[in-house]
């Protein structure tokens, strides 16, 4: 990415306090994203939670129209800087931004102008604030079938939801365990809200999504020079997190050497930037969840016991779908409003037969398979009502279920990691699927759909699911 | 390097901040020592990710490149061999100077003459 280089005195405040003090940090300290702009709404300074919900460094962003930063509808739609400049007063908009990840998000934006001590415009100041927060609300009041996102009345569920507001309000580290599927995220982002930290950011990171080095340095941050190519010093996601939650996903692929750098900041509180010797202190909650059995990685030698005591202040165990009850009706129906809504469909419901075959499936993928074979039903059901003959094919075809591996036990929560030679989950079985698919048609998707018998964009949407489809794209390239 | 074709979604001369809500496009042929041939500019009827896709697709475009894009459209994109060149920021003339010269990254932020922004 090209940047723009800011040689420019650090900014201070004079005449407020005794002595003068820097600008910038104080700006960080403000809990909502703020920029500031010139005249010609050239951002000019960017804090900390700017940085955050823009996926822009200040140090990127500054110089930049705002309208390149921001990247928001009312940019293009009428900036409403425009009236601010005719000498209206603060305006206030909603909207929604796309972020340097792609992701499309809810925004209101107020913005102010600034005049210097003359009464002439000097600048502007944008304050914008996550609308996320807000919309997910909406569901938890308005749903009376489950709590915090979540839809079920099993008595498993009732116990997460009678202890999620408890535990968002300790202040723990909180371990989240769970068959892939059961909505780990969801937990987590509900525990973030309901907490005390709510106003402030939730940051994820998947601790198996990237290679340890970079890992690290995502974690931590950098200093300028740590090792070739840091070109300039970096704020890690623990500096990001700072007033907020941090969530560890997937902390069992999480490298033993950065085990012992989490077990330390846990410890201390201080995070040290690689190639850094000061250390930084930050206050983030960490939650932490995984698919995998870590009492057995710790037996095995793949995860430091001292860290998994440390996660485990509190303890959170979703339970698989199978173990729901009724849950897995709510959840058909749930889901079947949701995609009717979503395709602008009129389907009613499900015939009988369909509706015992979702019943009666085992559901190794849990709540996102579930949903994942509503949403292929709805996409498929050309009529008012969801029949057999809707549903994906390995769920009618006793053949094709036979290669679904059995699901895990109902005694055993957790399982241990995957061997390489066998499918632990319906997940690895579906990738090992594809992978052979793949293999056997030479690498073409058109001719691994056939084999697979889904239509191409399935196998799209589904290799995208594994992490598949990159390097290929690239290779092609 | 072979010919490109490229679009650019625009806002007037610079690249636009938002593949969704463009509503211009600059579509031609770039040559690898900076020649455009077919060069063409579009004002579609409405802003649209869904119709700017389909115009990928029939002009068969090599390579797209704009601002802000959701991650679903280049994603699409991606997967039917269009490479996307998103969250530039500059000029179409620096856009095509840089396409031709095969330099153009993601991210980037190009010289933009001073009438431009």
């Amino acid at each position: 990415m090209t940047e723009i280089s800011t040689a420019r005195a650090a900014p201070r405040i004079d005449g407020v306090f005794d002595a003068p003090i820097p600008f910038l940090p104080l700006l960080d300290e403000i809990p909502l994203a703020v920029l500031l702009l010139d005249r010609q709404r050239t951002v000019v300074a960017m804090n900390q939670a700017a940085e955050v919900l823009t996926g822009f460094s200040a140090r990127r962003a500054v110089g930049l129209p705002c309208r390149h930063v921001l990247r928001a509808n009312t940019c293009v739609r009428g900036c409403p800087l425009a009236d601010l400049s005719r000498g209206s007063g603060p305006l206030c908009r909603e909207g929604d931004i796309i972020n340097a990840d792609r992701l499309r998000l809810p925004v209101r934006i107020t913005a102010s102008a600034l005049h210097d001590s003359r009464g002439r415009l000097a600048g502007y100041m944008e304050t914008i604030e996550d609308l996320r927060l807000f919309q997910n609300m909406e569901p938890k009041k308005m749903n009376a079938l489950g709590y915090a996102g979540f839809i079920g009345q099993s008595p498993r569920m009732g116990g997460v939801f009678k202890l999620l507001p408890s535990i968002a309000q300790t202040d723990s580290s909180v371990l989240v365990t769970g068959e892939t599927g059961t909505g780990k995220d969801l937990l987590a982002e509900a525990l973030h809200q309901a907490s005390d930290r709510a106003k402030g950011p939730f940051v994820k990171v998947n601790c198996g999504a990237l290679p340890e080095t970079l890992l690290e340095s995502e974690l931590f941050g950098h200093v300028k020079g740590a090792f070739t190519g840091a070109v300039e010093s970096k704020s890690g996601r623990f500096k990001l997190a700072h007033n907020g939650t941090l969530f560890l996903t997937e902390i069992g692929d999480l490298p033993l050497s950065l085990q012992v750098k989490l077990l330390s900041f846990l410890d201390d509180k201080t995070v040290y930037p690689l190639g850094g010797t000061k250390g930084l202190k930050v206050d983030v909650r960490i939650i932490a969840a995984t698919h995998r059995d870590l009492e057995a990685m710790v037996r095995e030698g793949r995860f430091r016991e001292d860290l998994l005591f440390r996660l485990n202040v509190v303890r959170m165990h979703l339970p698989p779908l199978r173990e729901r009850g009724g849950d897995a009706e709510m959840l058909l129906d749930h889901f079947l409003g949701q995609f009717n809504a979503a395709f602008q469909k009129r389907i009613g419901g499900f015939e009988p037969a369909a509706r015992k075959l979702l019943l009666r499936y085992p559901y190794p993928g849990n709540v996102r398979e579930l949903r994942n074979i509503v949403e292929y039903a709805v996409n498929v059901c050309d009529g008012e009502i969801i029949s057999p003959r809707h549903l994906p094919a390995y769920m009618t075809n006793p053949e094709a279920r036979r290669m679904a591996p059995a699901p895990p036990l109902a005694e055993a929560p957790l399982r241990a990691p995957a061997p390489r030679s066998g499918a632990s989950s319906w997940r690895e079985a579906e990738r090992e699927l594809i992978m052979e698919a793949l293999t056997q048609a030479r690498g073409r998707r058109g001719r691994a759909a056939e084999i697979l018998g889904w239509a191409r964009s399935t196998l799209w949407r589904k290799m995208r699911v594994h992490g598949l489809d990159t390097p290929d794209e690239e290779e092609r390239r | 390097m072979n010919a490109v074709k490229a679009l650019i979604t625009l806002d007037l001369d610079t690249v636009a901040p938002r593949f969704d809500l463009t509503a211009d496009v600059w579509i031609g042929r770039i040559e690898p020592d900076g020649t455009v041939r077919e060069a063409k500019t579009l004002v579609l009827s409405s802003a649209s990710a869904d119709e700017l896709c389909k115009l990928v697709l029939t002009e068969k475009i090599d390579v797209v490149v704009c601002g802000a894009v959701e991650d679903k459209y280049f994603e699409y994109l991606q997967w039917k061999d269009v490479a996307v060149v998103d969250s530039v920021v500059g000029h179409m003339d620096a856009v095509i100077r840089a396409l031709a010269q095969g330099a153009l990254e993601q991210g980037a932020v190009l010289p933009s003459p001073p009438e431009a922004e």
